[in-house]
């Protein structure tokens, strides 16, 4: 998959020549199966959906309980300018050709298709060092596997579609209840309505997974808004690793990508999520995550943002079990015509719980990063431990950084501590570097490196690598 | 509401203390070169709800030691506004002890308009019996703000069960050559302090008001004298210090 973010650019650069010679490719070469035939975001729309997949009563019913809720909430009052979104114009459900059930061998895949993964290094990744691998096009999973030895474990990776029929009581009981609700923001209950793909991981209890569980996501058809929604449930004991990518051509049309990720981290657990998105900049990605996490259990947020137009993202962990412990690590990268407001939200809930937030952001060209986070500490939760860190390199005078981190604070014995920095590529650095023979391009290379070591240091080797060089890619000609 | 404008012109300086007892609006600028230390201490009583603004114009080359006590009040909203230019210095400190049931709501907007301007604000809060802090700063670093320094700290200590504080420091940075940061701790009186005190025989009630004095008034200033007995006699109105 570290191959996978390097050249999905190369993919993005030839659906978007493909654009700019023909405006927009044919649908034939979109390789479509099926598109709803409901125009705009209604009713009949969800029930068409919930039709096509064959899905029970009670989740068109979820759907459409989402659908109401949607319809009266308002969009959010912070954050980016999202007035140019128009969610009417998005085409929500594309089912690609030859797609009747996923299949578990690349070869049953269709060939046009595989083949887009194939550049993406995702097979190549799945033979080398996951448990399983989970490939979407547009708003279908077409490919799972899971190694044998894995499934005999008891695991479930699946995706959601099929785990809504084949593990219903599992899915009732998680299922958008108490993580992530579809009335806790507009773009939850939008995605409650019309989620579609995306994977469910069960681990019981016991059982820890050695190796990662991977799913990578890719946006084909233009005006598209893509609404995977992602459940890991973790019991007691168990411990997972799941990593997400994702990519899109550059079309004229703007998408969305509005995903949740719900996450149940029981007693004693460890879930590491680790989530790379490289979305072309003609995507909204507006997500909803967030882990509930039980007695002594730990959770790991590893995000890097490189790509879209506008992100909007605030990982959330809930500690409601004393000794809980949560950890975000993220990257920003914001260029030209970028605006990252993400951030990381830990809510304290019991005591002697503890929380560590790194948050690294670079801008450039223009480009605005917004770190936008919230501590808080309940009433009578005592022994918490948090900290937070979040900075910045501003590249140029035309770039942005912002940060508004709120921490709030109800128990006296508390410690709480937060720092921020902003600044540009430090002159006595690149100056140190370059007096020993390092020419200037690749003195500022070693020292972005070095500011975001801490993430990119608890990534696989392979994606590391590949983090690393996409944004030496990004900051080339930074200085100056 | 007592108004008053405060001007220092070009190369003069000044050193002032403002008591105030109810709600009071300032507006203080310095003119090019110019020198202040302003102290304003809010010591309303307990039972009234007070307004304090704030509005101070920094001028070129200009030099401003600023500091914001509040230690009396109901409910105290105090709206600080500053604005620099070129090559300013402006060190800003606010202090605030809460008991009872007091407030504090505080609103602190720092903009750095020109060039190499610097600023260091230090903020601490202690609040006591059921009393709430709700602090938000924002330091704002212009675009022709080139070679700014500014830096904001805001720390807290919450001395009851029953005490909130919820402190937002913001930062807006719109230019590259800069540096800029801020940072917010909170944590309780520290154990290993009271036990090296109290192992110079100094214990219990006198140990933690010590601290708590060196927590608040972790600074400098020509006026200090004043602020101190001001913020003294506060903390000997505190249960259990």
């Amino acid at each position: 998959m570290g191959i996978a973010m390097k050249k999905a650019g190369n993919v993005a650069e030839k659906y978007g020549r493909d654009a700019k010679l023909s405006a927009l490719p044919s649908e034939r070469k979109l390789n479509v199966g099926y598109k709803t035939k409901e125009k705009g975001l209604t009713e009949a729309l969800v029930r068409e959906i919930s039709d096509v997949k064959g899905e029970p009563e009670w989740m068109l019913k979820k759907r459409l309980d989402s659908f109401a809720i949607f319809k009266q909430k308002p969009m959010p009052s912070f954050g980016p300018d999202l007035s140019r979104l128009d969610l009417d114009a998005l085409t929500a459900f594309v089912r690609p050709k030859g797609k009747d059930a996923a299949p578990t061998s690349w070869k049953d895949v269709p060939p046009d298709i595989r083949k887009t993964f194939d550049v993406l290094g995702v097979p190549e990744a799945e033979r080398k060092f996951l448990s399983g691998a989970s490939a979407q096009y547009d708003s279908e999973v077409l490919y799972k596997s899971l190694r044998k030895n894995i499934l005999e474990l008891g695991v479930i990776f699946t995706d959601m579609d099929s785990a809504v029929k084949e593990y219903p009581e599992l899915v009732k009981r998680y299922f958008m209840t108490r993580c992530v609700p579809a009335k806790d923001n507009k773009f939850s209950a939008l995605h409650g309505a019309f989620w579609s793909g995306g994977s469910f991981v069960y681990v019981p209890q016991g059982v820890k997974v050695p190796q990662p569980l991977q799913i990578y996501f890719m946006m084909n058809y233009p005006g598209f808004g893509q609404m995977e929604h992602t459940l890991i449930v973790a019991e007691q004991g168990a411990s997972v690793q799941y990593i997400e990518g994702c990519s899109a051509p550059h079309y004229t049309k703007d998408s969305l990508h509005s995903a949740v990720v719900e996450i149940f981290a029981g007693k004693g657990s460890r879930v590491r999520y680790t989530s790379i998105q490289n979305w072309s900049k003609n995507v909204y990605n507006l997500n909803t995550k967030r882990a509930i996490v039980s007695e002594d259990a730990v959770m790991e947020w590893v995000g890097g943002t490189l790509g879209s137009g506008v992100t909007m993202l605030y990982p959330c962990s809930m500690l409601v079990g004393k000794g809980a412990r949560a950890e975000h690590l993220t990257i920003s990268l914001a260029g030209e015509g970028q605006v990252k407001d993400t951030g990381a939200k830990v809510l304290h809930m019991a005591p002697n719980t503890s929380s560590r937030v790194v948050s690294k952001s670079i801008c450039r060209g223009g480009g605005l990063v917004r770190y936008r986070g919230l501590l808080h500490v309940g009433k009578g939760c005592t022994g918490v431990k948090a900290s937070v860190r979040c900075d910045s390199i501003i590249a140029d005078r035309k770039s942005i950084a912002e940060t508004v981190p709120v921490i709030d604070v109800r128990s006296d014995d508390a410690i709480i501590q937060h720092e921020a920095a902003v600044g540009k590529i430090s002159d006595d650095q690149l100056f140190y570097l370059m007096s020993r023979g390092i020419d200037e391009n690749e003195a500022v290379s070693l020292i972005v490196r070095g500011f975001i070591e801490p993430i990119v240091k608890e990534l696989p080797l392979e994606y590391a690598v590949e983090m690393n060089r996409l944004v030496e890619m990004e900051m080339e000609g930074a200085v100056g | 509401m007592k108004a008053e404008t405060i001007s220092i012109a070009a190369g003069k300086e000044k050193c002032m203390l403002l008591q105030n007892t109810s709600s009071a609006t300032y507006s203080i600028s310095l003119a090019e070169g110019a020198k202040a230390e302003i102290a304003i201490i809010n010591s309303a009583p307990l039972d009234e709800n007070v307004e304090m603004k704030v509005d101070v114009k920094i001028g070129k080359n200009a030099a401003l030691k600023l500091i914001g006590c509040t230690l009396g009040g109901k409910e105290t909203k105090n709206e600080v506004k500053i604005s620099q230019k070129s090559g300013s210095r402006c060190e800003h400190f606010e202090v605030a002890l809460l008991t009872g049931a007091q407030r504090l709501i505080a609103r602190t907007e720092h903009l750095h308009c020109e060039s190499k301007s610097f600023s260091r604000s230090s903020f601490r809060y202690a609040a006591a019996g059921s009393a709430q802090v709700d602090v938000q700063g924002n330091v704002e670093i212009a675009q022709k703000a080139v070679g700014a320094d500014a830096h904001f700290v805001a720390k807290s200590l919450l001395l009851s069960r029953e005490a909130r504080v919820r402190v937002v420091p913001m930062l807006s940075v719109k230019t590259g050559d800069v540096k800029a940061g801020h940072g917010a701790a909170m944590a309780p009186v520290s154990a290993d302090e009271l036990f090296y005190l109290e192992s110079r025989g100094i214990e219990g009630k006198e140990g933690k008001r010590m601290i708590l004095e060196g927590f608040l008034l972790e600074f400098e200033a020509k006026q200090m004298g004043k602020v101190r007995k001001a913020v003294e006699k506060k903390i000997g109105e505190i249960d259990g210090i």
